[in-house]
């Protein structure tokens, strides 16, 4: 009987404490800080309180900029990045000629570094030179040109085109992967009964991704939340702090200005946010399909 | 704990029961761990043997520092009870390297860091060996720059190996000056004229890439001193004054003006620096705000830095200075001494006249004095000299960083009509004053 | 799904949408390789989309020696090779013990190991430095392996989880029948049933770590030990970055990539033929 309860606790007991090591009481210490005013080195620790956390919410411009544009990095994220990874999933889940090269194709941008994908889209995007004004005006759009990443009420919405070029293969793969493990048999049943393509989808593939989709919802929206790499290679943040992310303005707190202590409440911010939305999503959706 | 030990033997008991059926998956997982198993054998087999060798470890950068390399072995060579061992790393790494170590104790013995508040972090903090005696007694004075001794001298204790002394000064090609028969401008009103003479001749007056702030920053911070003055320019600095200063709304005014006026690249707020000094290589820009080390930039590039010439700002002031900036080796206070003094000879070694001159074309602008220049680096020796009638630190190594970083968001919001001038100091001065807040 | 009919219009249509959708993806691809073959000066003179005037190919080989790029790559493949299975072998057992084992704090676990998928690194970093230097862990591969199974788990446990639940009950009474261990169940039905997952998690999880920057940067000081990402980094500088080099190197570092990527995909159809008739 002992053994029946201990058996799934052995099961997990690698993972759990490599877990607990690696990110959860680093984490707490991390969110202890949260409520110290501290440089990282001095031996004087302040304790602070909530100050941070008010601070930060109520004096600093720039933390509420990147928390609006976390929120429409997620949106756009879900609406654009999964929904094109899904259509193209859809779109490449049968036998065609060239499947392996489309699915390559499409896959390609995810592997490239960072870097590279920052520099070269701020190349495309450059004002007088780039590939994406000069196109416009080959096409006599002179109009529609911009100076795409200097203008702040567009800047994060170019680089989100570029995150969007480099991210879609990700959710691509995951839903070929789901799409795979959906029997053929309900299929050939629905056309027999005289089913339409459209409603094939609604009733028999929607539902059977569903375990896909909260993976893909969750992962979505957690790479939206902690989005960095690609913001900061290609505006810095800027014009104007106008690109500023949690994660970057994090950075910038703890590694520039040394204020540890706003920091990790930037930090604990992100993981409280995302948990909020995530977590009951998460259960939600699989009480609903529970098999 | 007792209890936890027995629990966990429990477990690994049942472990193996469970595990009893179907031999094939106990192959395969065995198979899965036994790499690991090899790897930490063979990691723990390339631990360094301790003897009586003294090792040091030593963080640098990894872009113009290839020739530490043969550095360290000559070093080596000379100094057989001494090991040297190197990381290098990229510049916003190194930074994000050096905090963690230093929070979590776990600094190197000798480290590379900008001056200014980018290198002051650590000694004030108590982190760095103490100099001032060494450079009493080696006689650093006369074996390096004075400014540079003094950038690396915080609150009166040498607290670094000085390395490199940075000049900034305004570059331009020298064909499109001839073109329109321009000289490098004596004062600021002939500047001025310059910029609209060449924004006439279509060409772009300045090539400026501002995302990171600094090319904005360097004309920004000639722009204080030439309407404030040096005294108010290092008060504003050290946050003694108020940034709240006529001087300070008109500097916001002229980037606005000049922004207006077009004087800056399409989209120079978020231009790469790179990509702005395209328009100078092609010689297709005026004038661009650089420093000593932009000799080595052109010809690493591929083109010829001979066909550029180069000015100092012409702030109108008396003296008319120069924005200057240190780099050093700093020394961990906390290192045990046999480390500390290996850490200044090699230190010393690094910085000497002759490692210097050895591979001065790769070593950038030195802090040390008596070095034979390169013909290959034409404008380094007067962009040193300009330097001989004064300095003062550049922006961002003068302000805390979270004060520069709202002087960048400052330049950029006035250039997007999104503050006035007037609102931008506004900004600066509560950004200053919330820093003294804190302290 | 194959067997299917397909209207041939919409068929027609269906190559169409992808051909204009891989042309679009594929023009920034295009101008990497152009920058990876184009001279410094050229890439900086001319206009970023033009054809290289003449195709320097050596830049491939320049690279590869200036970034010490055999020694990184070997080093990387190294950690990627133990890393990645082991990692999915913990992640798997979770998983399994969270779906199969009418394990009571199932969803209270899962949740809590959701948790860490939100935590950013950085945020990490101070305490862990501390913990691997009293351990000495530092610059070591037990070291380098703790931290990079440990931030792989939250994921490989959410995509392995969800995956895990699909399969249908049933069969793990069959086991049951045969006489398997709850081990013999993991090995013998849902590993195998579930290898279009592992599949996935193969291709995501060697490609994060074979492009894992932060955690390598500051937890590996040992130049011999160091990554690609690093290699590739030293085409960086403070006042010039080498974007043919860079270019060049990065097209060479993600051939391994790719080919895990082309090798696993295939995995997903044939994962499927197993699952329906074993």
């Amino acid at each position: 009987m002992i053994l029946r309860t201990l058996k799934p606790w052995l099961f997990l007991l690698p993972a759990l404490v490599i877990y607990l090591i690696v990110i959860f009481f680093p984490s707490l210490y991390t969110f202890y800080l949260s409520f110290y005013s501290w440089n990282g080195v001095s031996p004087n620790k302040t304790f602070v309180g909530f100050q941070n956390f008010t601070n930060l919410i109520m004096s600093d411009s720039v933390f509420a900029r990147a928390l609006k544009n976390n929120l429409i990095w997620t949106i756009g994220s879900l609406i654009f990045i999964m929904g094109i990874g899904l259509v193209l999933a859809l779109l490449l889940n049968r036998k065609m000629r060239g499947r392996t090269l489309f699915r390559g194709v499409f896959y390609f941008p995810y592997v490239l570094s960072g870097i590279v994908v920052a520099s070269g889209w701020a190349w495309m995007y450059n004002p007088t030179q780039g590939f994406i004004n000069k196109t416009l005006e080959a096409l006599g759009l002179e109009s529609w040109t911009h100076a795409w990443l200097a203008e702040p009420k567009i800047a994060l919405y170019s680089v989100f085109v570029a995150a969007l070029w480099q991210g879609v293969g990700q959710p691509m793969v995951l839903f070929l992967a789901g799409l795979q493990g959906i029997p053929e048999d309900p299929y050939e049943a629905a056309i027999i009964d005289g089913a339409k393509r459209y409603q094939t989808f609604r009733y028999i593939t929607w539902p059977l991704l569903r375990e896909t989709l909260i993976i893909v919802v969750a992962t979505t929206m957690i790479a939206s939340m902690k989005v960095y790499d690609i913001i900061y290679g290609m505006t810095g943040g800027g014009p104007a702090e106008s690109t500023q992310v949690l994660s970057s303005w994090m950075y910038y707190q703890t590694f520039r200005f040394a204020n540890i202590g706003t920091g990790s409440a930037i930090s604990l911010f992100l993981v409280v946010i995302t948990m909020i939305v995530i977590i009951p999503y998460v259960f939600y959706t699989t009480k609903k399909s529970h098999l | 704990m007792k209890k936890l030990y027995s629990v966990t033997l429990m477990m690994l008991a049942a472990a193996l029961i469970v595990a009893g059926c179907g031999s094939k998956s106990d192959n395969s997982s065995t198979e899965s761990a036994s790499p690991h198993n090899s790897a930490s054998s063979s990691a723990s087999a390339s631990q360094p043997a301790s003897g009586e060798k003294v090792s040091i470890s030593f963080w640098t950068l990894n872009q113009g520092w290839e020739w530490v390399e043969p550095a360290i072995a000559d070093f080596e060579a000379a100094n057989p009870n001494i090991k040297v061992e190197l990381t290098k790393y990229e510049v916003d790494p190194i930074k994000e390297a050096l905090k963690v170590a230093a929070s979590s104790k776990t600094l190197p013995d000798i480290w590379f860091t900008w001056g200014g508040t980018l290198g002051s972090f650590y000694p004030e903090n108590g982190m760095t060996m103490d100099l001032t005696q060494t450079a009493k007694e080696h006689q650093w004075s006369e074996i390096y720059n004075k400014a540079a001794i003094d950038m690396s001298t915080y609150g009166g204790k040498v607290s670094g190996i000085p390395v490199h002394l940075n000049v900034l000064g305004m570059w331009y090609p020298k064909s499109v000056y001839e073109k329109l028969s321009l000289k490098a401008p004596t004062t600021f009103a002939e500047f001025e004229s310059q910029l609209q003479a060449l924004k006439d001749a279509g060409v772009t007056p300045m090539a400026f890439g501002s995302k990171g702030g600094w090319h904005t920053m360097r004309l920004t911070e000639q722009l204080i001193e030439t309407f404030g003055g040096a005294e108010l320019h290092d008060k504003l600095n050290s946050l003694e004054a108020s940034w709240n200063d006529p001087a300070v709304v008109k500097t916001f005014e002229k980037l606005k003006e000049y922004t207006d006026k077009g004087y800056f690249p399409k989209g120079y707020v978020s231009l790469d620096p790179t990509e702005a000094e395209n328009l100078i290589y092609t010689e297709t820009a005026g004038l661009i705000n650089e420093g000593t080390w932009f000799d080595g930039v052109i010809a690493g590039q591929g083109f010829d830095n001979k066909k550029f010439g180069v000015f100092k700002f012409p702030n109108d002031q008396k003296p008319s200075r120069a924005s200057v900036f240190a780099e050093m080796f700093q020394i961990n206070g906390a290192s045990d001494p046999a480390k500390q003094a290996a850490a200044v000879k090699f230190g010393e070694y690094l910085t000497s006249a002759d490692v210097v001159n050895k591979y001065i074309e790769q070593y950038g602008s030195p802090a040390t004095l008596k070095v034979t220049l390169s013909p290959n680096t034409p404008h380094l020796k007067e962009m040193l000299d300009s330097a001989n009638d004064g300095g003062f630190l550049i922006t961002d190594q003068a302000l805390p960083q979270e004060v520069a970083q709202k002087l960048f968001e400052a330049q950029d919001k006035v250039a997007l009509n999104e503050w006035t001038p007037q609102q931008a100091a506004e900004a600066m001065q509560k950004a200053a004053e919330a820093y003294k807040s804190k302290k | 799904m194959e067997t299917l009919r397909v209207h041939p219009v919409a068929n027609v249509l269906r190559y169409l949408l992808l051909i204009v959708l891989a042309v679009l993806f594929l023009v920034p691809v295009i101008f990497v390789a152009f920058t990876a073959l184009k001279s410094k000066p050229e890439l900086l003179t001319r206009p970023f989309y033009a054809f290289p005037e003449t195709l320097r190919w050596d830049n491939f080989a320049k690279a590869w020696e200036q970034g010490k790029m055999s020694m990184y790559m070997k080093n990387t493949l190294f950690i990627c090779v133990v890393k990645v299975p082991l990692g999915i072998v913990i992640e798997a057992l979770a998983a399994f013990a969270l779906t199969r084992m009418n394990f009571k704090r199932s969803n209270g676990m899962f949740a809590f190991f959701l948790v860490g998928m939100m935590v950013p690194m950085q945020a990490t970093l101070v305490p862990l430095n501390i913990f691997l230097n009293k351990t000495h862990l530092v610059s070591t591969y037990p070291g380098i392996f703790l931290i990079y199974v440990g931030f792989g788990i939250p994921f490989g446990i959410l995509i392995l989880r969800g995956f895990f639940r699909t399969i249908p009950k049933e069969l793990d009474e069959a086991a049951l029948i045969d006489g398997c261990g709850d081990l013999g169940k993991f090995f013998r039905i849902i590993l195998p049933l579930s290898i279009p997952a592992i599949a996935t998690l193969i291709i995501f999880d060697f490609m994060a770590t074979w492009n894992e920057f932060l955690l390598a940067q500051i937890f590996i000081t040992d130049d011999t030990m160091k990554t690609i990402t690093t290699g590739l980094m030293s085409f960086r500088g403070e006042r010039a970055t080498d974007y043919t080099l860079l270019n060049a190197g990065v097209l060479i570092s993600i051939v391994p990539t790719l080919l895990v990527y082309l090798i696993f995909q295939k995995y997903f159809v044939s994962g499927l033929a197993g699952s329906v008739k074993g």
